[in-house]
């Protein structure tokens, strides 16, 4: 169902290429993302995972053209079906109707001041062009996929009257209300209690199967990817270290930095589990070394890491890493 | 809870209510009911549910940082729960906590080489070069250099203060620290760092810890034994074994399955648990978890199930499994 | 994406942080990069620098006369401009006395009453509010109280009494400007202990048994002082306004000396013949009160700025 690949079985839908943004300090422009590259087929479930100061949440704004001032986008393309989405105005008729976001605080695009009825039906007519009794029923009709018992009820209810779980609920509800066909989802289950999370993840994917609604699921969390993707990117200091369909991720990381994070979580399904962790602090955007980001804390580093960063190199069917000391990796190729 | 050795600290019936404005109402919340554990010395026992289950208040009336609305807290046997107001300020020497975010547990306006030295300063006669060198090999201890104490907070990333606030927690030596969520707000990559330092620290240094942690793989990892809550009662204490292994109670089997797990091979289809946490201000009546349970009979929605044992140390509150 | 300073400390140790700049030197540098983009803060820094250089300097400054010599025959003199002589730029009064040497006296005078008052409002009413947020309980409700009783008590009223017991003198005026704005600390000091104090490092302190009078003086204290010194810098301005009002009906400094508030109120009664004293005098006091007014602004601009970046800075996540 969701393969997606060199061998083009599936439509492409988002196809981020180089896209670089950057935050002007005082000491110089500090890059959020430093020329990413991604895509996101039909009927795709795809994660990106990094720690914080990744970029990964920059880049999921920056993927709607949204990137807060003072960073700016300076450099390279978004194109959603082939449409060039940094142009404003495809951007407008994308940004909420092809493709939709949700947040891991839902108060971000609740309105506090509004009931749930009305910022649905709100968001029904301006967006949809629904009229009438039509509204009323669609609102009830996306509660009920989001799963919300009591839908007339809930409709009068305003955000802060419902608990996390059911805001989060409401939230993809209004994501879904003009059928996009990609959800970006940033960690959307983060600071949910854990019976809660794992109903919103089943939820998500669930509705992504039954609507064949991509997601491009952000987060931090290694269970979260590893129960929902089928492919996994992993991102540290706003590069791609490694990319690879999920299960291969997981059996065989090959960056020594998607090692490192295997090796950071313990499992609650295994008795004895070593966790070496990755040694150092997270990277201090403020001083980024001219090389590799994660040479500082890798424990394979040689000489060469330190002059320039690594490419993303194909080394393998899907596979991608960027690393000096993986051998055999092909330099030629196109992207996944 | 038959321990052939006297617990370090211990907790019988402890309930902890509180009352709160919501709104212009008056409510009370039941955040703490009938609790009872034991910690043994050298024992990790972790602590583990969802927001509003009470475990950080109950970490907090084992160390006396809260009163207990009814119930006794026993530390090494002796009854502490009403202690002379000198009295307990020796005995704050033998417990401390962590806290979950390093970010606000350090006074960002103080250097950390003061913040370290603050049990020092409240309770030794160490002053001057002598406070200095404390500071400095309590600093080393958990992996710092002594350089750290004349720089102020927010030269350091998250792990590196949650070392610090460790320093200074075991700078009078105690014998029971409560780490209340100690690694939730850091990174992945950085969480190893402080639990394995934690887990060295209790051998080197001889230390209890009551690990709080909603994070079920966590207290796997460190836990010798673990008991788990739900909306301010226990449902649940066993061995590491018994809860991982065979967990009883049908709240335990539901938190564990939806644990997500990180591998893929483990995909599989598990119904989620139903329904959203009551609030701890309206609690059901019975066993507290009857509006999620998928077991639950008429039983249980009258009457509260008390811990029974089954197997040695393995308890669980549930009246039907 | 950050734009203060950001020392994460080194990567590969595992341990410590060595290369953090110290951190008055970066607190320094940040204020100074944002007054350069602030020219009302600019405008108020200068204005208030050259108030407190020309009080504290008066007397040594150079072809400034004795502002209490009276020479009747220049009596009303006019300033340069309006047929006016190098002598008295600004003009002179009623009974011939130098308006620039009086403007400069006064100066001294509302810079050291108002100065005063607010540092004796500030530390009292600091005090008060610290011990009223943290402590809680009765002892809360018993200050809170007074302050409300202050904040409805007319302060001229309280001066008038006061007067009418002690007659008037400039360290009266300093007693009660101050005891009509130390509530205003009280009350924003024990706001903002109300958030800090359940703060986790307040709590890791009573963990350590820490007294409530370290708590207070070590850990929530620090953490007032830019809100209060922000706050001092607007009560300044509302101190010389007070204290030349005081001046005006005749409580504070007496004749000779000259205070602002005395010049107009001295000055009113020749507003015809010599428009200038009451000009010179009033342009001084809403001057002076704009420029400590701009500074605080400014302050208080910075101090947002720096708390808002403190949070981008600081908390992991994206």
């Amino acid at each position: 169902m969701s393969t997606t690949g060199d061998n083009g079985r599936t439509e492409r839908l988002l196809e981020v290429k180089d896209l670089t943004v950057g935050f002007p300090t005082r000491d110089g422009t500090v890059l959020g993302v430093d020329g990413l590259t991604l895509n996101v087929g039909s009927h795709e479930r795809l994660g990106v995972v990094g720690e914080s100061g990744s970029g990964k949440s920059v880049m999921g704004l920056a993927i709607l053209g949204m990137v807060l001032p003072p960073g700016r986008i300076m450099g390279g393309s978004v194109r959603w079906k082939g449409e060039d989405v940094l142009d404003e105005a495809v951007a407008n008729r994308v940004r909420g109707r092809e493709i939709a976001m949700i947040f891991q605080d839902p108060m971000v695009s609740l309105n506090p001041l509004k009931t749930v009825g009305a910022q649905l039906r709100e968001l029904l007519q301006r967006r949809v062009g629904l009229q009438g009794p039509a509204v009323r029923t669609r609102s009830l009709e996306l509660l009920d996929m989001v799963g919300i018992a009591n839908a007339p009820e809930r409709l009068k209810a305003y955000a802060y009257e419902l608990s996390g779980g059911m805001r989060q609920r409401v939230m993809i509800a209004t994501a879904l209300a003009c059928e996009p066909t990609l959800l970006i989802a940033d960690e959307p289950t983060t600071g949910l209690d854990v019976t809660i999370q794992d109903q919103i993840l089943t939820l998500l994917r669930n509705l992504s199967t039954e609507l064949g609604v991509s997601v491009l699921m952000i987060t931090h969390d290694l269970g979260v990817v590893a129960q929902f993707c089928d492919r996994v990117q992993v991102m540290y200091a706003g590069r791609i270290v490694e990319r690879a369909p999920i299960a291969e991720m997981f059996a065989d990381p090959q960056h020594p930095y998607s090692l490192g994070l295997l090796k950071s979580v313990p499992r609650v399904d295994q008795a004895e589990t070593e966790l070496t962790g990755i040694p150092g602090e997270p990277l201090d955007r403020a001083r980024f070394p001219p090389g590799c980001a994660f040479e500082p804390r890798c424990v394979e580093a040689q000489d060469t890491c330190q002059v320039t960063p690594p490419p993303l190199v194909r080394i393998a069917e899907r596979r991608w890493v960027a690393c000096y000391n993986r051998p055999g990796a092909e330099r030629t190729g196109s992207d996944s | 809870m038959n321990e052939p050795v006297v617990p370090l600290v211990e907790s019988r019936d402890v309930s902890v209510h509180f009352s709160r404005w919501v709104g212009s109402r008056r409510r009370t919340v039941y955040a703490l009911d009938d609790f009872s554990i034991a910690v043994a010395p050298g024992e990790t026992v972790g602590l583990v549910g969802e927001s509003g289950c009470g475990k950080s208040t109950a970490g907090r009336a084992l160390l006396g940082a809260v009163k207990p609305t009814k119930g006794q807290v026993l530390f090494e046997g002796k009854d502490v729960t009403n202690l002379s107001r000198r009295n307990w300020r020796a005995m704050r020497k033998q417990v401390q906590m962590i806290f979950q975010d390093p970010y606000s547990a350090l006074n960002p306006k103080i250097k950390v080489g003061e913040s370290v030295a603050e049990p020092f300063m409240v309770h030794t006669r160490k002053r001057g070069k002598e406070l200095e060198a404390a500071v400095a090999e309590l600093l080393e201890t958990v992996g710092m250099t002594a350089s750290a104490a004349d720089k102020y907070p927010h030269a350091f990333s998250g792990g590196q203060r949650q070392r610090i606030v460790i320093a200074r927690a075991l700078a009078l030596h105690p014998g029971f620290v409560v780490a209340d969520e100690a690694t939730a707000a850091l990174d992945v990559s950085i969480q190893p760092q402080i639990v394995n330092l934690l887990v060295e620290l209790k051998e080197s240094v001889g230390l209890s810890y009551l690990f709080i942690s909603h994070n079920l793989a966590v207290v796997r990892h460190v836990s010798d034994r673990v008991a788990i809550m739900y909306l301010g009662h226990l449902m649940e204490i066993g061995s590491h074994h018994d809860i991982y292994e065979n967990p009883t109670h049908p709240y335990s089997q539901a938190l564990l399955s939806a644990v997500p797990v990180p591998d893929p091979t483990t995909r599989g289809d598990h119904e989620p648990l139903k329904g959203d946490l009551p609030s701890p201000m309206d609690p059901p009546k019975g066993c507290r978890f009857n509006t999620r349970c998928p077991l639950a009979v008429e039983q249980c929605f009258e009457e509260r199930p008390p811990l029974r044992e089954r197997s040695s140390g393995h308890l669980v509150a549930c009246w039907v499994n | 994406m950050t734009v203060t300073e950001n020392p994460m400390g080194p990567a590969a140790d595992g341990g410590a942080g060595d290369a953090a700049p110290p951190e008055n030197a970066t607190v320094m540098a940040d204020l100074r990069s944002h007054l350069r983009k602030s020219k009302a803060g600019i405008s108020g820094l200068i204005i208030c620098t050259l108030f407190a250089l020309v009080a504290i300097l008066g007397p040594w400054l150079p072809f400034i006369k004795d502002p209490a010599q009276q020479s009747l025959p220049d009596k009303l003199t006019p300033p340069i401009g309006w047929g006016g002589a190098w002598s008295h730029p600004l003009g002179t009064d009623q009974l011939g006395r130098d308006i620039l040497a009086r403007l400069i006296d006064g100066a001294r005078i509302s810079l050291l009453v108002s100065l005063a008052a607010v540092i004796i409002a500030a530390v009292l009413g600091t005090a008060l509010g610290l011990i009223a947020g943290y402590i809680g309980g009765k002892i809360d409700t018993l200050i809170i109280s007074a302050a409300d009783v202050q904040m409805a008590f007319p302060g001229v009223l309280a001066g008038l009494i006061l007067v009418a017991a002690f007659g008037p003198s400039v360290w009266l005026v300093i007693v009660v400007i101050a005891i009509s704005s130390w509530m205003v600390f009280t009350r924003v000091g024990r706001g903002l202990v109300f958030t800090l104090k359940t703060s986790l490092y307040v709590e890791a302190s009573e963990l350590a048994g820490a007294s409530s009078r370290r708590i207070m003086w070590r850990h929530l204290l620090p953490n007032l002082v830019s809100s209060l010194i922000t706050l001092s810098v607007l009560e300044l301005a509302a101190a010389i306004l007070s204290e030349s009002a005081f001046a005006f009906l005749g409580f504070g400094v007496q004749p000779p000396r000259s205070s602002w508030g005395l010049m107009i109120q001295e000055g009113r009664n020749y507003i015809t013949d010599g428009w200038w004293i009451v000009t010179f005098a009033g342009m001084a006091i809403a001057i002076v009160v704009l420029g400590v007014n701009l500074l605080s602004l400014w302050l208080q601009s910075f101090n947002d700025v720096a708390e808002r970046e403190q949070i981008i800075l600081e908390r992991p996540g994206a």
